[in-house]
């Protein structure tokens, strides 16, 4: 008997339907990513109560110290203490990046439902855009962008929302199309709904699962694109303890002083790591 | 099914027993006991949730994981397989026993040809070369009766038919040869005439090979004719077992009995006027059981039911039933009042009047006519039934007329007023009017939100009424015979049959004229689906509505239909009263598909008309008379070439074809009494 054979035996298995937010709980990668993500927001806006130094005072008497008892991550060119300015620096990153994801969802979320319903000549035209939109790269359209509008949080908002935008609008497409084959969309069309009504009342409720794992993925790119840009000293400026911005100040120490560089790109990393997890606990629960 | 004493069982189960770790424990399967000899065939009838497939996944070492054996042995050909280790178990699988699974589809691995997945089966059982392999492979196509092996071997299987993959299915579990093979609802969604033809194919091979054949079907019907003896599982018991013959015509299980009274039939003397559905629901596994697990829902319930499990009693050598009362059950009424006392065909005023309706399909360069000419009218009160095998045309007429589909060309009129096919050009009455019931029940209810609300939902844009809320919610619901605290569930919460009340009330929340049914039974269990069928009937009774009934299965629509069209590869080829229909003279195509139903009992003297060749592509649709490629009563030229005119039977039956109804009635029947399938060579004067 063959592979094929014993896949098909196995399949007339009917699947494990729901898994409960407890199957969510007993995963260790989620678990771990949402208490990460739950310590950075806690810190982004209890920052102040937390640190040990302020973030932005100068000590011209004690700059690049390695760490140490006093200075538990060092400190920086300027005899900013490091620690403090990697609690501190979260606050721009999660102020950028949630509105930016939350914007990027709502967006794809309307193009997605709008090309997935109404199919034909509107799905081309949407789907062609975004398509073109994808093949930007994040930095070169944040350039123009930025360079044209002038930098300010709601515009770095702006830009990485219209980066991150295609990428739902494809994914909640492809959920609305099946979502349409479905026979419960013919019978609201005969009692006479409209599409715009069923598009809303009828098919997103069925697809909000998918639109909460997709904020959650969303979230993590727009963590990883706002400090991108501000690496690239397109975003938050100056002496901001952004990471991104951090790092890039820092870059010239990186032999004689790495921890300017090496813990704000920690912090950056936990966050987009824990995001992540959250992310795919998410997606897998959906998905089965 | 002769065996000497001492040889040992094909197959003996004793005593099992399994559960799964879900809500606490899920008890699937509870102290079944069977025996299955060499060369017997063993039918075991179940519907969805009685642990048929869990049997077979035991029977294949197969589980779960969160499936546990709790007690019982299975003995194959007399060694242990429950206690086998696992490698020994893998090297029985597919030599010793044999599963063809459900749902022939997905069964085959879409990317690799037929042939490869044929010789992979010889491959793994490890004594043959590829060369030889393939050999054999050309060879068990053979015997399963694949026509052209070896252009089938190089097909991918989404270039076969389902009747074909389901052969080739077949041909890979005996492929080594087992001493017991596994047949997981071999016909479910297969087309009748298909159906048929498999079910031949079994036959057959019950003849040319030795194994012991478990073949599990929710199809009382099939098993009826195929097997020596059947096995009636509920909630994970075997509530009875014994020789086929008796256990149909004699039950001795009040399950048995109530289960034989929802099967709809053609032969019309043994179907009662109304179909029984068995009251209540299967118990829930999770919970605890302590008495007979059919005690809700048996007529012959007594306290000693509810309190004592009862356990398997002899009621012959070799019939068990596990029933206290088993000596009483002969007592209940087997069969009802015959079909003929049913109520006359309505002759209400035409309705609903569909004139040349055709839809052609456009893709890329394909053009499909799913719907040729297709013309017929609905009149008032009346259940008009719509037969057909798939690729008919019979869902896009449906959904023409629903309005879900706009025809290529043809009109429509209700009431004598012309229609618009358009759903957004109808107005409000109209589209409260034409409304549709469709297939597949989990599809059709919006998962997220609750019955009261698609009922409500409904209620507003259909009756246009705000005032009477609540109350139309009531009487709607109780319409279907709904409770009231269904309204607070989700679909998922629901049963399928329960599904099905919803989207039908849902389909009446605007006193519907017409009501288009798709399909509503045929994804419905048995006892399910003549409380559907019933419902169907009770409504147009009581609302006066008139019915567009499609499906696939002739017996239930000879159930709730007055008069049946019976369509062909897109178009109409017959339509007359249930009455006459399924006698001669009909169209021969008609002729193929009533001889196709299993009859219960299993008639053996009616002959099994088969049609020829394959199914033509619907791209290119036989010039002349479109059934001529395939007719059992082909005549010549005349009927390739020339579009058959309707012929007039009696009045209001028509079909068309060249032969006259005369000639056609007699030599079918004469067929019939000879039962002789018909000579297509023979046929060529008339």
């Amino acid at each position: 008997m063959s592979a094929h054979q014993w896949q098909a035996a196995v399949g007339t298995w009917p699947r494990r339907s729901s898994l409960g937010v407890r199957g969510l709980g007993r995963s260790p990668a989620f678990l771990i990513g949402a208490a990460v993500l739950l310590f950075w927001v806690v810190d982004a806006v209890a920052w102040p109560l937390l640190v040990p130094y302020d973030p932005q005072a100068v000590a011209p008497a004690e700059t690049l110290q390695a760490p140490s008892a006093e200075h538990w991550f060092g400190t920086d060119d300027l005899g900013r203490d490091v620690f403090s300015r990697v609690l501190a620096g979260a606050t721009s990153v999660l102020t950028v990046a949630p509105a930016a994801a939350l914007l990027a969802v709502a967006v794809g979320v309307a193009i997605g439902l709008a090309a997935g319903y109404l199919g034909g000549a509107i799905d081309e035209v949407l789907m062609r855009v975004t398509d073109a939109l994808l093949a930007f790269p994040l930095v070169v359209g944040a350039v123009l962008v930025l360079a044209v509008t002038g930098v300010s949080r709601l515009h770095l908002v702006v830009v990485i929302a219209l980066v991150l935008a295609p990428l739902t609008a494809r994914t909640v497409r492809a959920a609305v199309r099946n979502e349409r084959e479905r026979e419960y969309v013919e019978a609201a069309r005969l009692r006479g709904d409209s599409g715009a009504y069923i598009m809303v009342a009828e098919i997103l409720p069925n697809v909000a699962a998918i639109v909460v794992a997709e904020s959650t993925t969303r979230l993590a790119a727009a963590i990883f694109a706002a400090s991108t840009l501000s690496f690239l000293g397109l975003g938050i400026e100056q002496p901001s303890p952004d990471w991104g911005l951090s790092v890039a100040l820092g870059r010239v120490f990186l032999q004689t002083a790495p921890w300017i560089v090496l813990f704000p790109a920690l912090a950056l990393a936990t966050l987009v790591v824990g995001a992540t997890a959250v992310a795919d606990g998410l997606r897998l629960r959906i998905e089965r | 099914m002769t065996t000497t004493q001492d040889r040992p069982a094909a197959l003996d189960v004793a005593g099992l027993s399994v559960s799964y770790a879900r809500r606490g424990r899920v008890r699937a399967l509870v102290d079944v006991s069977l025996r299955i000899e060499r060369g017997e065939t063993y039918g075991l009838v179940g519907e969805s949730g009685s642990g048929k497939t869990t049997l077979a996944l035991t029977l294949m070492r197969h589980l779960p994981r969160a499936a546990r054996i709790d007690g019982g042995r299975i003995l194959l050909g007399g060694d242990d397989l429950l206690g086998a280790p696992e490698r020994t178990v893998r090297r029985w699988r597919g030599r010793r026993i044999a599963l063809v699974p459900q749902g022939a589809g997905s069964a085959l691995n879409p990317s690799l040809r037929v042939g490869t997945q044929i010789a992979e089966v010889y491959r793994a059982h490890g004594d043959l070369l590829p060369a030889e392999a393939a050999e054999a492979a050309a060879r068990t196509l053979n015997e399963v009766r694949v026509g052209d092996p070896a252009q089938v071997l190089r097909r991918y299987p989404h270039e076969l038919s389902a009747g074909q993959q389901q052969r080739v299915l077949i041909a890979m579990a005996l492929a080594a040869n087992p001493e017991v093979l596994i047949l997981d609802e071999p016909t479910t969604a297969l087309d009748a005439t298909v159906e048929a033809e498999v079910l031949d194919l079994i036959e057959a091979l019950q003849d040319e090979i030795d194994a012991a054949i478990l073949l599990i079907s929710h199809d009382v019907r099939i098993v009826a004719r195929l097997c020596d003896r059947a096995g009636m599982l509920y909630a994970g018991r075997l509530l009875e077992e014994g020789p086929t013959e008796d256990v149909f015509r004699a039950p001795r299980h009040p399950y048995t009995v109530a289960l034989l009274r929802c099967v709809p039939r053609l032969d019309a003397s043994g179907t009662p006027e109304r179909l029984e559905p068995i009251p209540g629901r299967s118990p829930d596994l999770a919970a605890e059981l302590r008495g007979c697990s059919f005690a809700e829902r048996c007529p012959l319930v007594r306290p000693r039911c509810h309190e004592e499990a009862p356990a398997a009693s002899s009621v012959a050598d070799d019939w068990t039933s596990r029933c206290h009362f088993h000596a009483d059950v002969p007592t209940l009424e087997t069969a009802g009042v015959s079909l003929n006392g049913k109520p006359p065909a309505h002759d209400g005023a035409p309705l609903l009047r569909v004139e040349g309706l055709s839809k052609t399909y456009h893709g890329g360069e394909a053009r499909v006519e799913a719907v040729a000419d297709v013309s017929f009218e609905l009149r008032q009160g009346e259940v008009l039934g719509l037969v057909g095998e798939s690729g008919s045309g019979k869902t896009s007429v449906a959904r023409c007329i629903a309005g879900l589909a706009e025809p290529s060309r043809g009109s429509l009129e209700l009431d004598g007023r012309e229609l618009p096919w358009a759903l957004r050009e109808r107005p409000r009455e109209a589209r409260t009017a034409v409304q549709m019931v469709f297939q597949n029940p989990d599809a059709a209810l919006n998962r997220a939100v609750t019955v009261g609300g698609i009922l409500r939902r409904s209620l507003r844009r259909l009756a246009g009424d705000r005032e009477r809320g609540h109350a139309a919610l009531y009487d709607l619901s109780s319409l279907v015979h709904l409770s009231p605290s269904d309204l607070e569930l989700r679909p998922r919460a629901l049963s399928g049959g329960m599904k099905q009340r919803v989207a039908i009330a849902r389909s009446f929340a605007g006193s519907p004229r017409v009501v288009v049914c798709d399909e509503p039974v045929s994804d419905l269990d048995v006892s399910v689906q003549a409380a559907i069928l019933n419902l169907v009937r009770d409504l147009r009774e009581r609302e006066g509505v008139s019915y567009l009934f499609i499906s696939h299965d002739l017996a239930v629509v000879r159930y709730v239909a007055d008069r049946i069209g019976v369509m062909y590869l897109g178009s109409l080829v017959e339509l007359g009263p249930a009455a006459t229909l399924f006698d001669p003279p009909h169209h021969p195509y008609t002729e193929a598909l009533v001889s196709a139903v299993p009859t219960l009992p299993p008639d053996e003297q009616r002959p099994r008309i088969t049609m020829y060749g394959p199914l033509p592509s619907p791209r290119q649709p036989p010039p002349g008379c479109r059934f001529h490629t395939r007719c059992p009563r082909f005549l010549g030229d005349v009927c390739r070439t020339v579009e058959p005119p309707w012929q007039q039977h009696v009045d209001g039956h028509r079909y068309r074809c060249h032969i006259a109804p005369r000639d056609l009635g007699g030599l079918q029947r004469a067929d019939r009494l000879a039962g002789r399938p018909p000579l297509r060579s023979e046929l060529t004067t008339v």
